[in-house]
């Protein structure tokens, strides 16, 4: 069974995917081309920006704390140091 | 009148000579440190870390699309359907080259697989799929790869009238030279170099634009909600396909539904499989995330949309926006950078592109026709042949979709962020039952290889026959994997519960043993941890 993390991870995925379309429809029904933010990002902008950042923040935390691939391989490394 | 190699042209020309030349050198000298092996030409030997792998993974991904294609195709249409589109390529962009990519590397480094197809074939017990998925890939790369010749033409003939024939050709020439030359290990460290360009080229010429809007970036922003509010809206409201409604939102829809194929295009699987160890991934996702939207979102996105229409206005071709400003805001010196900057993208693009592309014949069909009795020696030297073929028919497909366009019947010349966008980006969505084969056990070779064929089917006749998905469905505008992709999945996981599963030492091989040296055995060895 993957482990909470993991589930937690692809959970994410699955909303960040889901967030396009969902934006899709909000752009439909909201007369977003006349919003600027600090007076010259469009809407679409915005929107992109935040979603990319907080990407970024979750693979962070997620590759470097809780992926097994990378963390056996680094308790390997700590081993191999502190049998030096 | 002056032909367009003297004075100034010369001295720019001469300039992209020099810079052909130092990259050719460049690629000379890391070809020397080769093995002359199969592994090492297509897979630069397994042996990436973190700093090679940004530039080598972000700049085969930012191609001339992202210097030219995306700020033409913005300036054209507006924004709205594009973001939506890129951030669903980006977000499956880094997982193929992390989470999703993780067993493609596993199996480069565990069991010495070469190509991404090989690795998939042997789980499904069938050289046939080999066969099948390499042909219909090469035709999608083809395509994708026909897109950098022509923004190389393109950008040169804005900066200083030069024939297009003669762009398509030299940018053809030193593509093919450097991934001759050296494989996947010249084009990677190669990428570093003109990655740096492109980024100095790119974000100068943001800054000298909003020097020089007459209101700055919210006068030109003010201006355009004024004016031309549609650009910031979506899609389509008042572009060429005029929809409105339920038609209006289908093209959305499927047009972000390709974006899916972020994790499938066959030549970014090669990426995972030429690093040293997932210890190169775990900063690559977040790297990418940061920088794209600064590149895209911010810089491609608000050159397009907002500084164009006031600094560039109606241009007689979209795609010429980015070096139109760059030349005449920052003079003709700076556009010649800039124009060198769209060269390397399109160069380090089509590196990768190729060395994958020509492995894909090279490895996955002439190495099984041959029933693995062929040297390393012997694919490295198809491979290097096959390269030249597929650079060959790419710029003349370039050529006529851009150039001779009137000879193959269509209205216009093809814009080129639609090379990607319309045309390669869908086929490689195809490859998605691939991916889930390396991932379910449950996955059989009949399920993989008959619903990728009528996924193709599908959409070729789309491609050819417009009216098509109208016909099917009564929307219009609607993109043919809207229909292909269901009607593959459904296929693909039906016949699979309805047929027999590989064998059970496949299984063994492909899951729990490979999944156990990803995840629990490490070999220190082979990935360099001392």
């Amino acid at each position: 069974m993957p482990e909470l993390s993991t589930k937690l991870f692809w959970v994410f995925v699955a909303i960040w995917s889901i967030w396009h379309f969902v934006s899709q429809w909000y752009a439909f029904t909201h007369p977003i081309e006349k919003q600027l933010y600090f007076g010259w990002l469009s809407w679409w902008q915005v929107n992109s920006i935040v979603w990319y950042f907080t990407a970024a923040a979750v693979f962070a935390v997620y590759l470097n704390k809780f992926w097994k691939p990378v963390k056996v391989r680094e308790k390997m490394m700590k081993g191999k140091k502190a049998e030096r | 009148m002056a032909e367009w190699y003297t004075g100034q042209g010369g001295i720019i020309l001469g300039l992209i000579i020099f810079l052909s030349l130092v990259v050719i050198g460049f690629s000379i000298y890391i070809s020397k440190k080769s093995k002359k092996t199969v592994q090492d030409y297509v897979l630069a030997g397994s042996s990436l870390g973190i700093f090679v792998l940004y530039f080598y993974g972000a700049f085969t991904i930012m191609s001339a699309w992202t210097f030219y294609g995306l700020p033409g195709w913005v300036y054209a249409y507006g924004h709205g359907i594009m973001i939506p589109w890129y951030m669903f390529i980006h977000l499956f962009q880094v997982m193929i080259i992390t989470v999703l990519g993780i067993k493609l590397w596993g199996a480069a480094k565990y069991y010495g697989y070469s190509t991404p197809l090989s690795v998939i074939a042997d789980r499904l017990e069938s050289q046939n799929a080999q066969y099948i998925f390499s042909s219909v890939n090469l035709i999608f790369v083809a395509i994708y790869l026909a897109l950098q010749p022509a923004a190389i033409a393109i950008g040169l003939n804005v900066l200083v009238g030069a024939p297009l024939e003669f762009g398509f050709v030299y940018g053809a020439i030193l593509s093919g030279l450097i991934a001759f030359i050296g494989g996947m290990r010249s084009v990677a460290y190669t990428n570093v170099f003109l990655g740096a360009w492109f980024l100095i080229a790119f974000v100068g010429t943001f800054i000298i634009a909003l020097i020089n809007l007459p209101n700055g970036l919210t006068g030109a922003a003010e201006y355009i909600v004024q004016n031309k509010p549609w650009l910031y809206s979506n899609p389509d409201p008042f572009g060429p396909a005029k929809l409105t409604g339920a038609d209006r939102m289908a093209y959305a829809l499927g047009y972000i539904l390709s974006g899916f194929s972020g994790a499938l295009w066959i030549h970014l699987m090669y990426v995972p499989m030429t690093l040293r160890s997932p210890l190169a991934m775990k900063w690559y996702p977040t790297l990418q995330l940061i920088s794209f939207p600064i590149i895209f979102t911010v810089i491609g996105v608000t050159i397009g949309t907002t500084v164009g229409h006031v600094l560039a206005p109606n241009l007689p071709k979209a795609d010429q926006v980015f070096q139109y400003i760059a030349t005449q805001y920052g003079g003709v010196w700076w556009g010649a950078f800039v124009y060198i900057g769209a060269f390397a993208a399109a160069v380090s693009t089509m590196g990768t592109m190729i060395v994958a592309a020509a492995s894909l014949y090279s490895y996955d069909i002439y190495r099984c026709l041959k029933k693995g009795k062929c040297t390393d020696q012997q694919i490295i030297w198809q491979t290097r042949i096959f390269l030249w073929i597929l650079v060959i028919v790419s710029t003349f497909f370039g050529w006529l979709a851009i150039v001779g366009w009137k000879y193959i019947g269509l209205p216009a010349p093809v814009p080129l962020a639609d090379f990607l966008n319309f045309l390669a980006s869908p086929g490689f969505a195809l490859n998605v039952v691939m991916l889930i084969a390396l991932y379910w056990r449950r996955a059989t070779k009949e399920a993989t290889i008959i619903s990728f064929i009528v996924g193709f089917i599908l959409l070729a006749i789309g491609y050819v026959y417009q009216p098509f998905t109208y016909m099917l469905t009564g929307i219009k505008g609607l993109p043919a994997l809207v229909i292909a992709l269901p009607v593959e999945l459904i296929l693909f996981f039906t016949i699979s519960y309805l047929t027999k599963p590989a064998s059970e030492q496949t299984l063994a091989k492909f899951f729990d043993q490979l999944e156990r040296y990803i995840n629990e055995q490490p070999d220190p060895k082979v990935e360099g941890i001392s």
